[in-house]
Order: C-alpha cells, then structure tokens, then sequence
C-alpha cells in the first residue's frame, strides 16, 4: 500500500488539457482512473507499466507518455521531483503513424 | 565428429534415457547434444536459448540500420520513423542504439533494448504531430495550473 504522504499532486497545465483529461475519462474510466493512481504512486516506474510508459527522448526529453489505449489514447505529463507534483501537458488521441 | 558448440556435453539418446534427470539438471547450466541416428539435437536452457534469439535477432536490425546511415539511405526502411528526427536526435539514437545493444549483449536485459526503441519511436510520433510538440514545447505557466481533486 502507498503511503498517503508519498503520493503525487497532479496539475493540468491549463483548463484545456483538464476538459481533454475529463473528455477522456468519459471515453475509457477504468483505464483513465488506472492511470491516475499510477501517477499519484508510480509516475517515473516503467516496470509497473510496461509497454505502457514511454520516456521521450530528443528534444522532448523529461516528457512521458502513458498510453491509456493501445491504439491512440494518451496523456504526456513532465514530474517535479522536488515538488512531488505531476503536470499533464495534454490528454487525447493522438494516432501513431508507425 | 560432432564439433562442440559451447563446451557443450555430447550423448546419444540412449544415454540420455537412462540418465534422463542427470543430463536435463546438466543441460540447465550447459547445453547438451543429443545423437540420435543422423539428427542432432540439443537440450539448451530456455533463457540461453532467448538470449541467442534476441541477440540474432536485434544484431539483424543494428546491422542493417548502421548500413543504411553508412549508406547514406535518406530515409530508414529498419527505423522510418526516425525521419522525423532532426540531425542532433538522429545521432543522439544512433549512439544510444549502439550503447543499449552492447549493454544488452553483456546483460542480456534486452528490455532496456526494446524500451529504447519504444522511447525513441514514440519521441518521433510525438514530433510527427505539430499540435501535440507545440503543447509539449510550451513553457510551463504554473499560475494557469488546474488541479485534480483526489
């Protein structure tokens, strides 16, 4: 079990990504609700979501991409250590081309 | 003659069913050819087995994507993604690839290869979507900040 303290505050970067956040919800719960919890307890730990976090590299480096769908649901969120906060830059579907 | 291939041990069938349990625990640390008439087999733990699976296999790949960087191939038929990197992305993969495939090689963690091309793919596919890489570039403005209610 987490420890309440330990948990991570999550932030929208705007009012937009929160409707997008929320537009998602009403498209996938359960699946919005278990990313979620993994950002309040895992936001950086691959091996609890394998195949689902990716860490971007490049000049999106210190971003990550949780795949809420495999085929094109997302969000993209950066963590700040220090603050123990998670700020999600954007929520929706995004298709990959390859 | 039989030339041995990892120090293995070579036995006929015949043997290895009247020392069944000798030879599979010997088999586990070491592979162990097995005789029977014309055929060759070899009992092999499962693990080296992936291991030499995923290391041909990954070898395949960073071959052929170092001959098409040699080559001068504008775009990667291994890797087509990678077109949506820029000069410095490009190289920082390719010094990555290069570095996780031989970590791998000694590790035989071959995760740490394939989340390394998971990382590296999504990256492009991110880049591929102007909307999606201006949102993601976009200075953080914490006074704009909305929070999630627990």
């Amino acid at each position: 079990m987490s420890n309440s303290k330990s948990r991570y505050d999550i932030d929208f970067e705007n009012g937009r990504v929160e409707k997008d956040w929320f537009a998602l919800k009403g498209e996938f719960p359960e699946r919005v609700s278990d990313c979620e919890e993994f950002l309040r307890n895992n936001p950086e730990d691959r091996r609890k979501a394998i195949g689902i976090l990716k860490k971007l590299k490049g000049r999106h480096k210190g971003k990550l991409q949780y795949d809420i769908t495999k085929n094109d649901a997302r969000v993209w969120y950066f963590v700040d250590r220090k603050e123990r906060m998670v700020v999600i830059k954007y929520a929706g579907h995004h298709p990959d081309k390859y | 003659m039989v030339t041995p291939i990892l120090s293995d041990e070579v036995i006929n069938s015949t043997e290895l069913r009247n020392n069944q349990k000798r030879w599979l625990d010997r088999a586990y640390v070491n592979p162990v050819s097995i005789m029977s008439g014309n055929k060759k087999l070899v009992l092999l733990n499962r693990e080296h087995a992936k291991h030499m699976y995923s290391l041909t296999h990954y070898a395949e790949i960073v071959l052929q994507f170092c001959r098409e960087r040699i080559g001068g191939e504008s775009e990667s038929k291994v890797f087509p993604w990678t077109k949506y990197l820029n000069k410095e992305e490009a190289e920082e993969f390719s010094r990555e690839l290069l570095t996780t495939f031989e970590k791998a090689t000694n590790s035989r963690e071959w995760l740490l290869f394939e989340e390394l091309l998971e990382d590296w793919k999504a990256t492009a596919n991110a880049i591929s979507n102007p909307d999606l890489t201006k949102a993601l570039l976009a200075k953080a403005e914490p006074s704009k900040y909305v929070k999630l209610k627990e």
